[in-house]
Parts: structure tokens; C-alpha cells; sequence
């Protein structure tokens, strides 16, 4: 009875609840959050004791020595080998970017011959190692023993001896940079295709020459969408460059083998290494947020 | 509103501004101008319609030097439209001469293209400060007027992805007037806009007219067209099948494939009733 009275009330309130059109009912809005707060207090609370655990077991290690990171985080000689690093950098990506818009050019050519030499360099560019090739540069003069300019199958020209035009310096940067043409120019030509045909049309129709179209309207257009995996490259060439410690350079990592090769701290110095490549990473990725800024104009807001 | 100066508004008997002599272009084996001739006076509305295909926007980028043709010849404001006379022969233009030539011809598309990564303002000023060199402080202050002209006077500063696609087609109407062009040719600037919308870019069109601008109108808008419009040519098949006075051929059309095309056009009614539904 009790049973049949409870199920009958039920049935009633069903109904009545069904008598309220849709629209009229109550929901249930997300409250402040309550539940949110105390997620995210959980992860946080996990996150903060993991992450001592771990210092803890890194600083109370004896072979540690945060005295020798401290120290040579800034001695002279890592210095130097930060600015060979960035030095390196910079300049295979001016290389990279360069060759990189001659290759996308090439690349989106309507001739098939100049569209072919495209295609073949960037899948012989990026199908190889990038210690390979280091290595195949600076080890050049083994196989040409002179290198220069001159009328083929004759005497006649500049030549010199391969070791000294490719010093292991140069034979890096010409590595890395011809590799990195590979890389942008894909990107590059990504960022090109994301330009409407249109935009360019009305450029030309405007009276601009394809140069100037190219200029004022492409490039910038284009600029928005190459930046961020752009930005994505050239971190992945900053760490890159440690690959030239194979040849001794002087960059970062060769200067951090060279000391503890002596000393013995291998640990303290990869991080005095690691340091260094985080914090340019981290410029980097700032840099690359303020262009992404600058050049969002007219995206839909 | 007051377009253009009075010295370009000329009778209706000066000679023809723009000339197009027996122009034939194919893509393939497809002719998509097939012997095409056409006058257009200076001062003129002239209306081009015809069925999808037919050839009108090709032809109108051929009178812009967008797309070049096989044969024929067209003659804009006495220049022979791809060539210059060097040494008493006809040579073909450089890239900088097409640039030169398109830069006095201004054109407004279907699909609007104002560049998306400027504001309208400088979507204004970009042809006269870098094409034709004119100083920044002059561009804006013609473009200041050209904008409100257009009603756009509180829109300098939005970006085109903030407008809506009436406003854009008149900015990008206002880009092309800045160039201070001798003709503005128009390939269906209304057909992607919302209904609601062809109005306010028909007004300014409409308003330009009567201003005395040369105007080449490829168009859907038979509205405008017979109001508008002082000459117009039927195109069907890369052909002008049929041209004449706008009165003429709308209410006399004397091929038998314009009529059937007026008909799939003005659905509603015939010729006298249309009037008063108008
Ligand atoms: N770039 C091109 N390559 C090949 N064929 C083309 C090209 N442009 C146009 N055509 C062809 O030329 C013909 C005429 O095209 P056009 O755009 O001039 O027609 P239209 O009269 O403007 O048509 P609509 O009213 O649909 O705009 C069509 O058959 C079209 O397929
Ligand atoms: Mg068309």
C-alpha cells in the first residue's frame, strides 16, 4: 500500500513536471566552481610534491655540486661558447630562410625542371642526418682537396685548398643552413599556400607589380601563418647546434665536454649547459609571441 | 556625391573611350570569347548580362589586362591594351607597364578582396601611396572623403573581417575610386551580398553613374541594369548575342535566346506589369 501510494505520488510528479513547457524549467547553471577548486587543488597540491621530491633528491646528492654549476654557469670560456652557439644560430637561419624562399619559390615553380631540383633537394636535405652531413662538410677536403671556381674540364679559375675555405666553422654553418633550407622552405611554402588568390588578384589589379603584391600583400599575409611554426624551427635549429660539438666548433656543448672531460662533473656541467638552452629557448619563444602579436592584424576578433 | 571631375562627363557622341575588336580567347578547346565586339562611350553605364559562363568576366579581365587574349584588340582611353609603341612598333608590355596600365583602371569583383591584414583606411590608401606615390597625408585625406562618400566615415579603423559584406563591397569600391581611375569596371559586385544588402552597393554604384563615370557593370541586377544602364550587350557563348539601349533591349529583346534569358530573370511578371511591382 505504502509502495503503491509512493509510486503514484511519483507518476503525479512526473506529470506535473511534464505540464511545464521546456523552456521554462530550472537548469542547472555551473556553480563558482566549488568542485573546480578542489581538482585543481589536488593537481596542484600533487604537482608541488613531486616536483619537491625530485629537488630534493637532486640537491642532497653529493656528486651535485651547485657550487661548480654556479661558477661555471658564467665562466668566460662557456660565455664564449654561448655566443659561438648563438653565432651559429643566427646565421644558419639567415641561410635557412634565404635558401628557404628560393627552394618554396622553386618548389610552387610552373616549370617541372626547376619544381624537380626542388623536390630532390628537400628529400635529400631532410632524408639525411643532420650529424651526417656535419660530418660529410667538415670532412670534404679528404675527397676534394681543392675547392673554387673555374670553367669545367679546364685549369682555368680560383681554386683553393678545401681545409682552409671550409674551416669547421664554416663547414657547420654551410650544414646546418643548407639543411634548414629544407625545413623553412616547407614552412615557407605552407605560409604562401595560406594566401587567398584573391588578395593577390586584388593587388595586381590595384596596379601593384608582383614584386610589390609580393611585398605588401603576400609576404605580410603569409607571415601570420609561418611564424608560429617558425618559431618551432629555430628552436629546434638552436638545439641543433650542439650536433657541431662532433667537429669541435666551440659552441656551448663543446665548451661544457671540454671542461668536464677534464674534470670529471659531467652531470653539473650538462646543466650548466641545460640552463643556458632553456633560457634562450624561453627568449626565443617570447620573441616569436611578440610576432605573432604584430602580425595577427585582421584576424577575425 | 560627386565622383569624378566634370571634364570626364562627355556627350553621348565623343568617341568611344574603351574599343574591343573582334577579341577571341580559348581555354583549350573551349572559346570563351569568340569574336567579341564592343563599344563603350565615355560617361557610359554599360551593362553587361548574360548566362553563367558566357564569357562576361573573362571579358572584363581582358579590358583590365588581368588575362591576356589570343587575338582582336582592345583600346582603353587610346592605349592598344598589352603592347606600346616603340620605334613605330606595337611591343608587348612589361610587367611594369601592365602594373602601369591596371593601376588606371579600376575593378570591383564578386568576391570582395580588401586586404584582410589592413584596416579599411589603409585598404584606401595602399594603391595611391604605393603605386602611384602619392604622399600619405594627401592619400588620407582623399580617402577620408571617398569613405564617407561611401558611408563609411566611422569605419577607418575596423579591419575587413569586422564589416559587414555590404560595407566591404563599398570599401573595396572606394579602394578602387582612390586610384582616381577613367574607368571602373564591376564583375557582380553584389551577387555574394545578403539580399538586404545589394541596396546600399547598387546606391553607390548607382550614385557614381550619375556622376558621369565610366562604367562597365557586368551584372545580375536586371533592376539596375534597366535603370541604370544606358547601353547594354547580351553575351551568351563568348558571343554578344544582342546590344542596344537598355529601354530597347529589355522591353524588344530581338533574339530569341535574350528573351529567354530576360524571362528566367525577371520571373514574375512581363515587361509592362514589372513597372509597377517596381
Ligand atoms: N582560368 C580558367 N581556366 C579555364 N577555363 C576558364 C578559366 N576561367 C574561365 N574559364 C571558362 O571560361 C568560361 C567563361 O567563364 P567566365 O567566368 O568568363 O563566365 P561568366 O560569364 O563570368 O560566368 P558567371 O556568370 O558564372 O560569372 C567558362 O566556361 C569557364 O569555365
Ligand atoms: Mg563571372
Amino acid at each position: 500500500m505504502q509502495r503503491g501510494l509512493g509510486l503514484t505520488q511519483l507518476t503525479l510528479d512526473i506529470a506535473e513536471h511534464n505540464a511545464v513547457p521546456l523552456e521554462d524549467r530550472p537548469v542547472e547553471r555551473p556553480r563558482s566552481g566549488h568542485r573546480h577548486l578542489v581538482r585543481n587543488g589536488l593537481v596542484w597540491a600533487a604537482a608541488v610534491l613531486v616536483a619537491a621530491y625530485a629537488a630534493s633528491v637532486v640537491a642532497t646528492n653529493p656528486a651535485m655540486r651547485w657550487d661548480s654549476i654556479g661558477k661555471f654557469l658564467t665562466a668566460p670560456i662557456i660565455l664564449s661558447g654561448l655566443v659561438t652557439t648563438l653565432l651559429i644560430t643566427f646565421l644558419s637561419a639567415v641561410i635557412g630562410l634565404a635558401g628557404g624562399l628560393v627552394i618554396a619559390l622553386m618548389r610552387m615553380s610552373s616549370n617541372p625542371l626547376i619544381k624537380t631540383i626542388a623536390v630532390g633537394y628537400l628529400g635529400l636535405f631532410r632524408a639525411v642526418p643532420l650529424l651526417v652531413q656535419i660530418l660529410i662538410w667538415y670532412n670534404l677536403g679528404t675527397f676534394f682537396p681543392e675547392l673554387g671556381f673555374g670553367i669545367p674540364f679546364t685549369d682555368i679559375g680560383l681554386y683553393g685548398d678545401t681545409n682552409v675555405l671550409l674551416s669547421p666553422l664554416v663547414a657547420c654553418l654551410i650544414a646546418i643552413g643548407l639543411n634548414q633550407a629544407a625545413y623553412m622552405g616547407e614552412i615557407i611554402r605552407g605560409g604562401l599556400l595560406s594566401v587567398q588568390p584573391g588578395q593577390v588578384e586584388a593587388a595586381i589589379a590595384l596596379g601593384m607589380t608582383r614584386a610589390k603584391a609580393f611585398r605588401r600583400v603576400i609576404a605580410p599575409q603569409a607571415a601570420k601563418s609561418i611564424i608560429p611554426p617558425l618559431g618551432n624551427d629555430m628552436i629546434n635549429l638552436l638545439k641543433a647546434t650542439s650536433l657541431v660539438s662532433v667537429v669541435g666548433v666551440g659552441d656551448l656543448m663543446t665548451r661544457a665536454q671540454g671542461i668536464y672531460a677534464s674534470n670529471y662533473q659531467v652531470i653539473p656541467l650538462l646543466i650548466v649547459a641545460s640552463i643556458w638552452y632553456l633560457a634562450l629557448t624561453i627568449v626565443f619563444t617570447f620573441v616569436q609571441g611578440l610576432l605573432e602579436r604584430r602580425f595577427a592584424a585582421g584576424v577575425a576578433r | 556625391m560627386n565622383f569624378s571631375p566634370p571634364e570626364l562627363r562627355a556627350a553621348a557622341d565623343a568617341p568611344a573611350l574603351i574599343r574591343v575588336r573582334n577579341v577571341t580567347k580559348r581555354y583549350g578547346a573551349n572559346r570563351v570569347l569568340d569574336g567579341v565586339n564592343l563599344d563603350v562611350r565615355q560617361g557610359e553605364v554599360r551593362c553587361i548580362i548574360g548566362p553563367s559562363g558566357s564569357g562576361k568576366s573573362t571579358l572584363l579581365r581582358c579590358l583590365n589586362a588581368l588575362t591576356d587574349f589570343d587575338s582582336g584588340a582592345i583600346v582603353l582611353d587610346e592605349t592598344r591594351v598589352g603592347y606600346t609603341e616603340r620605334n613605330g612598333v606595337l611591343k608587348p608590355w612589361t610587367g611594369r607597364e601592365a602594373a602601369a596600365f591596371r593601376s588606371r583602371v579600376g575593378l570591383v569583383s564578386q568576391h570582395v578582396n580588401l586586404f584582410s591584414h589592413r584596416t579599411v583606411l589603409e585598404n584606401v590608401i595602399e594603391g595611391p601611396v604605393q603605386v602611384l606615390g602619392a604622399s600619405r597625408v594627401s592619400a588620407v585625406r582623399s580617402a577620408t572623403d571617398l569613405l564617407s562618400r561611401v558611408g563609411l566615415a566611422d569605419k577607418h579603423d575596423s579591419y575587413p573581417s569586422q564589416l559587414s559584406g555590404g560595407q566591404q563591397q563599398r570599401a573595396a569600391i572606394a579602394r578602387a575610386l582612390a586610384m582616381n581611375p577613367r574607368v571602373m569596371l564591376f564583375d557582380e559586385a553584389t551577387s555574394a551580398l545578403d539580399p538586404e544588402l545589394v541596396g546600399e552597393v547598387l546606391g553607390v554604384m548607382q550614385a557614381l553613374a550619375s556622376d558621369g563615370m565610366t562604367m562597365v557593370v557586368v551584372t545580375h541586377e536586371m533592376r539596375f541594369a534597366e535603370e541604370a544602364g544606358d547601353r547594354i550587350a547580351v553575351m551568351d557563348a563568348g558571343r554578344i548575342i544582342e546590344d542596344g539601349p537598355a529601354s530597347e533591349v529589355f522591353a524588344r529583346p530581338r533574339q530569341p535566346r535574350t528573351a529567354e534569358f530576360l524571362k528566367d530573370h525577371f520571373r514574375f511578371a512581363p515587361a509592362e506589369g514589372r513597372r509597377s511591382h517596381a
